[in-house]
């Protein structure tokens, strides 16, 4: 049936017309269908009566006539085109990588925090723990906004953490890490007074002090001053950022320790102090010789001390922990030096040399780039451009 | 579709326009009427002189030239949605009386898909084989084969007044 079209046309081989045609002969449908075939074609065919041609000079006109140059928009939309893709591959690329790299880690933190919830020993740690009145933020370990590789380091991976069985720490002190972290920033200013007023109003802002402030040299040409703040710890990489911004950063040191482990183990042998204390004071109410008595208190002296020396070195370290040190030296830009005029020529010539380098050092840069990412949207280019000019040949 | 034809070293784009130009507009008229074929193979021959030292002689200058008039045609037709088909175009007076009337032929060819009606007009007006169809439109001659067919069952149904007379 589908081939019936083409036999009417005489573009069957002869064997398949001799089936059609025998087809034709028996099936009274069929032929019904074929002479509609015919009496369509002959009419399409009788069709004869249209309008003569004309413009043909014009066509010979405007091929004769030159095309004029064409900026290649085609060609370089492709190439902006390829180019733009390409950074944004880049762009994109690392953050996928970035979030694949993160959800083990999360997840397995997830686990654990779900595991901690069934603990039924994690209540009263956290309760003690100064830090359980601090955000949440401080509840697990937060990698920096801005790791810099080998200096700004942040809480260990969970792998390091240690046993909860030889510790004697529950499942919930896991998640609440303890790092002192301290860090030294350098930033030359336009004017100290303005920066030191931003840092100060800054470091209130998110409940921080200003622990010390030292200055020099405040009448001169070239002031500095050196500011201790403490910020609370999840506040960390944003004070960083902020002081940052102050003004150009000349140096930068961030260090990080993670107190967890010593901050445990001084639990452990607090606990372990009271506990003789109770015995000693247990022994202290039966005791009944002068001797006795005099030698128990002795050793409930000496426990006590231990147990106040030891929860001040612990509450001190929690509090290291809770609030980051941050030193910023802010020292001032030295004036411009007053520039002998030399007349207008010799201003503006310098001027124009000074635009003419920085132009030539933009396009050095951006060249640079161009280069650097040749490799990505060259072929992406060759590629764009074959698929249109295949597009504009179909 | 494969073989190569033998064009003549010495043949321009002018003497194109000389051996084939009333074909174009001829074809370019019945796709897109009369009021745009000038237009149209114009177009056609401004874009084969562009393209005409690519051109290897894998077709003939004809049905490379239709191609070029399809695409142009195709381009025309997106740019001015009410051209119709064969417009302008009508049976001679002597023509047989039972012939379907030209009118209905137009209207019916407005129904199907622009290019399996650009496909029917070629075929059955130029009298292209389905080779040179299948050359034209860049498709096999099995698929010209199948699209002539199903283009006629339903030109049949909708001419179906007429084609039962």
């Amino acid at each position: 049936m589908n081939d019936l079209k083409a036999f009417l046309d005489g573009e069957l081989d002869a064997a398949a017309a001799t089936t059609m045609q025998t087809r034709l002969q028996s099936d009274a449908q069929l032929a019904r269908v074929a002479e509609s075939f015919r009496r369509m074609s002959a009419s399409f065919g009788a069709l004869s009566d249209g309008p003569a041609s004309t413009g043909r000079e014009k066509v010979l006109i405007a091929i004769a006539t030159p095309k004029p140059w064409e900026f290649p928009w085609r060609t370089a939309g492709a190439i902006a085109s390829a180019f733009l893709l390409t950074m944004i591959v880049v762009e994109i690329f690392p953050i996928f990588a970035q979030s694949r790299v993160a959800s083990p880690e999360t997840a397995m933190v997830e686990g654990m925090k779900a595991r901690s919830k069934d603990s039924s020993v994690a209540a009263g740690a956290e309760a003690e723990s100064p830090a359980a009145s601090l955000p949440n933020q401080e509840d697990f370990p937060e990698r920096p906004a801005e790791p810099l590789a080998g200096t700004e380091a942040y809480a260990p991976p969970l792998t390091t953490l240690p046993s909860p069985s030889k510790s004697g720490a529950t499942v919930t002190d896991l998640f609440e890490r303890k790092v002192v972290k301290t860090a030294s920033l350098d930033v030359r200013v336009k004017s100290i007074d303005q920066a030191e007023a931003k840092v100060t109003s800054y470091v209130d802002g998110v409940r921080g002090y200003v622990e010390n402030s030292t200055s020099s040299n405040l009448d001169g040409k070239s002031p500095s001053m050196t500011l201790t703040v403490r910020v609370p710890q999840q506040k960390f990489s944003e004070a960083m950022a902020t002081f940052e911004k102050l003004g150009e950063r000349t140096a930068k040191d961030i260090q990080s320790s993670d107190v967890t482990q010593a901050i445990v183990d001084m639990d452990a042998r607090l606990k372990n102090l009271r506990s003789q204390e109770e015995t000693y004071r247990a022994i202290l109410r039966s005791a009944r010789k002068i001797g006795e008595i005099i030698d128990v208190q002795e050793r409930l002296s000496v426990i006590r001390g231990e147990i106040e020396s030891m929860q001040a070195q612990r509450d001190s370290m929690s509090k290291l922990a809770a609030l980051s040190t941050i030193t910023v030296t802010l020292s001032q830009r030295p004036p411009p030096e007053e520039a002998v005029s030399g007349g207008w020529v010799e201003d503006t010539w310098s001027s124009a040399t000074h635009a003419l380098g920085g132009a030539l050092k933009s396009l050095s840069v951006m060249g640079i780039w161009i280069l650097v990412y040749a490799p990505l949207w060259v072929p992406l280019s060759i590629v764009a451009l074959w698929g249109w000019r295949r597009a504009l040949r179909a | 579709m494969s073989s190569v034809i033998d064009i003549p070293a010495a043949m321009t784009i002018e003497n194109l326009v000389d051996s084939y130009y009333d074909d174009v507009f001829r074809v370019c008229s019945k796709f897109v009427g009369p009021g745009g074929a000038e237009d149209c193979a114009q177009d056609v021959f401004v874009a084969a002189s562009r393209a005409w030292k690519r051109f290897r002689g894998e077709s003939s200058p004809k049905t490379w030239l239709f191609g070029i008039a399809k695409n142009v045609c195709r381009n025309y037709r997106r740019k001015n949605r009410e051209t119709v088909p064969l417009d302008g175009w009508s049976q001679s007076a002597d023509a047989a009386p039972d012939l379907i009337q030209a009118d209905a032929l137009r209207m019916a060819l407005t129904k199907l898909d622009p290019d399996i009606a650009r496909l029917v007009i070629l075929k059955e007006t130029e009298g292209l084989t389905y080779e040179e169809c299948a050359e034209v439109f860049r498709i096999p001659v099995g698929t010209v084969k199948s699209r002539l067919h199903n283009a006629f069952m339903k030109l049949r149904t909708l001419l179906e007044p007429e084609t039962s007379r």
